[in-house]
């Protein structure tokens, strides 16, 4: 399903906002929300599953308005990974991805419930670790675990919040790989906040920079990972070389310190 | 699996069961009237079908009125502290969360030595003390409800809130002892001690009732507040309303706990132990824990009562004091032999 956003607007009571922010993302994409600390991407991401109300705008899965659905109705739509691992990770492996069944239930999870966790510990290659407590995961596999959680949750659209945190370059890849397989075999559409330039040029169909809440380049990785809305938006000198069609950012210095 | 690890979850269960179950039978032969397990039994007997065995009036007394209601009071508190226990620790996601962490015992304690040392309270004669505590517990738990709803019902927000509640009441309590002739004073310690003797028929049917409300709830909430474990966010995303099922159930376990503090008095280390031992004994889905929570606390209270009034036969030890005497080397091993995660 696709998902399209049009000017969704919030402010913190406090400090921080985003402004008029519009996009589109088609089922079987990947886009990539990149740009510095506090620029509004996580705050953008919670607006569009509403963990965040937002003051204006709206939201369309397919046609219908999100804001105009029952909680969990958009759960049954919308799969979330938030920035930080599960707090309490005493629990089995199976049962955190049978946690993605709660939006299909009334009160606790019944066969068809426990077959399709189990499809889909098994199409993410986890079925091994089914019994597993996620504390004794790497922080790679805790992560396909609840991609994995998403997939039992025949989310049309899935949300993830800087997945690759703190985990190696092979299990950032790992991950990335397996949002790529999502979108391409389920036909999700994916949304992904990152701060790896060079690993959501290779993932992402399209991305968008935010700079102070606001949209500061949108398009394809090529068109918007440029030397000039790098040093725009986040006060970096870098070069960019293509290889296969992609770009490979290289930084070189703080755009500041040069000056000086 | 999770699906065989319920099927084998029932089975420990009713094994939870039986024992209860036989630690009862063992322990209506149990008391300072001297009054041994068979004739306790054919008592029992001659109660359900009058006139089945030759039993003293005394002896019916004593077993029917006295020893049976002490059991299963025993047993349902304990089943109350235990379930609560674990429902508070998982919502609140703190594993110190018990009705001591909201006030709430804290508060009964005030109500109690409100009616004891001033005589005032809501209800009358017989009621005065128990009445007391039961409003005053659920008045703490409205107090740190209501501050922690305004702050999106944040486990934090929660608990900061019980602590500063039970701080309040136990300076009122100090206040009351302060101020009271020593008789009283007495009275209000041997109230704050605990004490499953007090209980009677009517309180146990308005301790079944209340069970029998609160307990269907927080089983039908069971998923829900497994999936809070996952976080917040993950919680709400998933269609969970986080800030209505962490009130929804703080509410119910308050009304639950606050019947028990009011009935059997401020009985410590259940509420916190009981989970504790479900935790570290195995893995399960959140609805058999908290059925084995409730269990393991019947069968802990039930047999310290039984080791409070065995150990120092004929006087009868304060429950409070072998609760923790049992539980804490128990919880202690469990501790140390630590089920690391595979």
């Amino acid at each position: 399903m696709n998902i399209k956003v049009n000017e969704i607007c919030f402010s913190y009571p406090d400090s921080g906002r985003i402004n008029l922010i519009s996009t589109e993302v088609k089922a079987g994409e990947i886009t990539c929300i990149l740009g510095p600390n506090g620029s509004g991407k996580s705050t953008f991401l919670k607006c569009l599953n509403r963990l965040l109300p937002a003051a204006s705008g709206t939201v369309y899965i397919g046609s219908e308005d999100i804001g105009l659905m029952s909680k969990k109705k958009l759960a049954c739509l919308m799969g979330y990974l938030p920035q930080e691992p599960p707090p309490d990770q005493e629990i089995t492996v199976l049962d955190a991805v049978l946690m993605g069944r709660r939006p299909h239930t009334l009160w606790r999870p019944g066969k068809r419930d426990f077959d399709l966790a189990r499809q889909a510990l098994t199409n993410m290659h986890l079925f091994h670790l089914a019994d597993r407590m996620l504390a004794s995961l790497s922080g790679g596999e805790v992560q396909r675990v609840m991609l994995a959680r998403a997939l039992a949750q025949e989310a049309k659209v899935l949300l993830l919040d800087e997945p690759t945190n703190n985990l190696d370059i092979r299990h950032q890849l790992g991950v990335m790989r397996t949002v790529r397989d999502l979108a391409d075999t389920v036909n999700l559409a994916a949304i992904v906040v990152m701060h790896d330039l060079n690993l959501s040029a290779r993932f992402a169909d399209k991305i968008l920079i935010l700079s102070n809440g606001e949209i500061a380049a949108a398009g394809i990785p090529a068109g918007v990972l440029t030397s000039e809305n790098i040093r725009e938006v986040y006060k970096v000198e870098s070069s960019i070389y293509m290889e296969n069609g992609l770009p490979h950012v290289i930084v070189k210095e703080e755009t500041k310190r040069l000056a000086n | 699996m999770l699906k065989k690890g319920f099927i084998s979850g029932t089975a420990v269960i009713l094994l939870l069961i039986f024992i209860s179950g036989i630690l009862a039978c063992y322990a209506v032969g149990i008391g300072p009237a001297g009054i041994g397990g068979l004739e306790a039994f054919q008592a029992l007997c001659n109660h359900f079908v009058p006139n089945t065995f030759d039993v003293s009036a005394m002896t019916h007394t004593v077993v029917v009125n006295i020893r049976a209601p002490r059991i299963i009071m025993a047993n349902l508190s304990g089943f109350g502290l235990g379930i609560c226990g674990y429902a508070m620790q998982s919502v609140l996601k703190n594993p110190l969360a018990s009705p001591y962490t909201l006030g709430l015992s804290a508060a009964a304690g005030f109500g109690a030595a409100l009616a004891i040392v001033l005589g005032i309270g809501l209800l009358s004669s017989q009621y005065l003390i128990v009445g007391n505590a039961f409003v005053f517990s659920l008045l703490a738990s409205i107090l740190v409800l209501g501050f922690a709803s305004g702050r999106n019902a944040r486990p934090e927000a929660v608990i900061l809130s019980g602590v500063a509640v039970m701080f309040l009441f136990s300076a009122g309590i100090t206040l009351l002892q302060f101020i009271a002739d020593p008789y009283a004073v007495q009275a209000v310690v041997f109230w704050l001690i605990g004490d499953v003797g007090r209980a009677s028929w009517d309180k146990i049917l308005i301790m079944v009732l209340v069970i029998c409300l609160v307990t269907p709830f927080l089983l039908f909430k069971s998923w829900d507040i497994g999936i809070l474990r996952l976080g917040d966010e993950t919680a709400e995303s998933l269609g969970v309303r986080v800030s209505l099922t962490r009130m929804g159930v703080m509410a119910a376990c308050s009304l639950l706990t606050a019947s028990v503090v009011a009935f059997v008095g401020a009985i410590g280390f259940i509420g916190l132990v009981a989970p504790h031992m479900v935790k570290l004994a195995g893995r399960g889905s959140e609805l058999f824990r908290l059925l084995a929570s409730g269990m393991v606390g019947a069968i802990l209270l039930a047999s310290s009562d039984m080791v409070a009034l065995t150990v120092l036969a004929p006087n009868i030890l304060p429950i409070g004091v072998v609760t923790s005497f049992l539980g804490v080397p128990l919880f202690m091993f469990l501790i140390k032999r630590g089920k690391q995660p595979k």
